[in-house]
């Protein structure tokens, strides 16, 4: 029996050796790299898997974005910045895009624009009294589809595709036929549109 | 055999050189983090100086990336946070600007046709109190701030996304 006493105190030695470290292990906080892996993950969820659209005033670039891919990018046209003064005192229209955060709220197929009173100051027409008149109805100028947001403003096609990569609306974000169809396609109610 | 092992590693080093360190990055994300739960449509900065670009995000989405085109001088944190406050124009002096709250020389902001001249430029410099400033241009830069350059087209599309308070989080590589 004693002379198996070295292995035994050996073979105790071994396994104080190869149990204590994990045990100092199991004890330490985890590495930076599984903190940063945790974060981006939590990260990841708040940011979502949905489409979403991000509109750059300054350089006229619409982008239909999923995560860490870009879908589509288009060039669009953005508002003046211009101010209307009206007839009346004090009736001012500001044609600005604003910087916000916008959602699509509904989606319209061959969408018919009531014309608003500045697009007749704008003319120096007489605008309809009533907000339901017949001629403040125009079905041609905002193209195939509408995606409609808060407050009045729309992405929506253009007559005058020409004129894109410009600040030259009223506020509303114009998009030729083709990238307006795939902004169509691609988003759905509820995406998010960032404006800067 | 040997050549592609050193080929690999070396380009795995460099790939690594690109992104901030665990250490840094995870102050960085939990920066990030706690920006987003207080509001997940607030816009906000990364200026990266290990990666060499600007994230413009919104609630850990993220809306455009500028690459930086140089950097002036260091600060002694590898992360810091800082708000914006305001933009300064590009004829206005930096120093006489810090103790103003308004310029003499503000012009008017309209046009003789009713557009409006306010509004971002590509010469405007991006002051976030107290050390860091986004600009086009490295003239008359002052040893307590730290400059941060990029183009002028990415300054005008980043200027355009401010607001007094937007946060700013700084990555930069510190000597130890």
């Amino acid at each position: 029996m004693a002379h198996l006493l070295p292995y035994l105190l050996s073979a105790a030695a071994l396994l104080v050796c190869l149990i204590l470290p994990s045990a100092a292990h199991s004890d330490a906080s985890p590495s930076d790299q599984h903190v940063v892996d945790s974060l981006r993950a939590e990260l990841r969820i708040c940011a979502g898997q949905d489409v979403y659209i991000v509109i750059d005033r300054t350089r006229n670039r619409l982008m239909v974005r999923r995560a860490d891919s870009i879908l589509a990018v288009a060039t669009c046209a953005t508002g003046s910045g211009k101010i209307l003064f009206g007839n009346k005192l004090k009736e001012t229209w500001h044609f600005k895009t604003p910087r916000r955060v916008f959602s699509i709220r509904k989606k319209v197929l061959n969408p018919i624009w009531k014309k608003p009173t500045w697009a007749f100051v704008e003319k120096n027409e007489r605008a309809p009294v009533l907000p339901w008149e017949f001629n403040r109805l125009d079905g041609t100028t905002l193209g195939a589809y509408g995606l409609e947001l808060q407050d009045s403003y729309a992405i929506h096609g253009t007559l005058y595709p020409n004129l894109l990569g410009r600040n030259i609306t009223h506020g509303c974000v114009r998009l030729n036929d083709d990238d307006l169809a795939a902004a169509f396609r691609l988003s759905r109610l509820g995406t998010k549109v960032y404006i800067h | 055999m040997i050549v592609i092992l050193l080929t690999s590693f070396a380009l795995a080093c460099t790939a690594e050189a690109s992104e901030p360190p665990p250490e840094i990055l995870r102050i960085a994300l939990q920066h990030e983090l706690d920006i987003v739960a207080t509001d997940r449509e607030k816009y906000y900065l990364i200026v990266d100086l290990f990666s060499g670009v600007i994230h413009l995000k919104a609630g850990g989405r993220t809306l455009l990336t500028t690459p930086i085109e140089g950097a002036s001088t260091s600060l002694d944190q590898p992360v810091a946070r800082a708000d914006f406050e305001r933009s300064i124009p590009p004829h206005s002096a930096l120093q006489a600007f810090k103790s103003s709250r308004r310029l003499a020389d503000r012009r008017l902001p309209l046009d003789f046709v009713g557009r409006l001249i306010e509004g971002p430029r590509k010469s405007d410099r991006l002051y976030f109190p107290p050390s860091l400033l986004i600009e086009s241009g490295l003239a008359n830069a002052l040893p307590e701030i730290m400059h941060v350059k990029v183009s002028g087209q990415d300054l005008k599309s980043i200027s355009s996304a401010m607001k007094l308070g937007l946060p700013a989080i700084l990555i930069q590589p510190v000597a130890p």
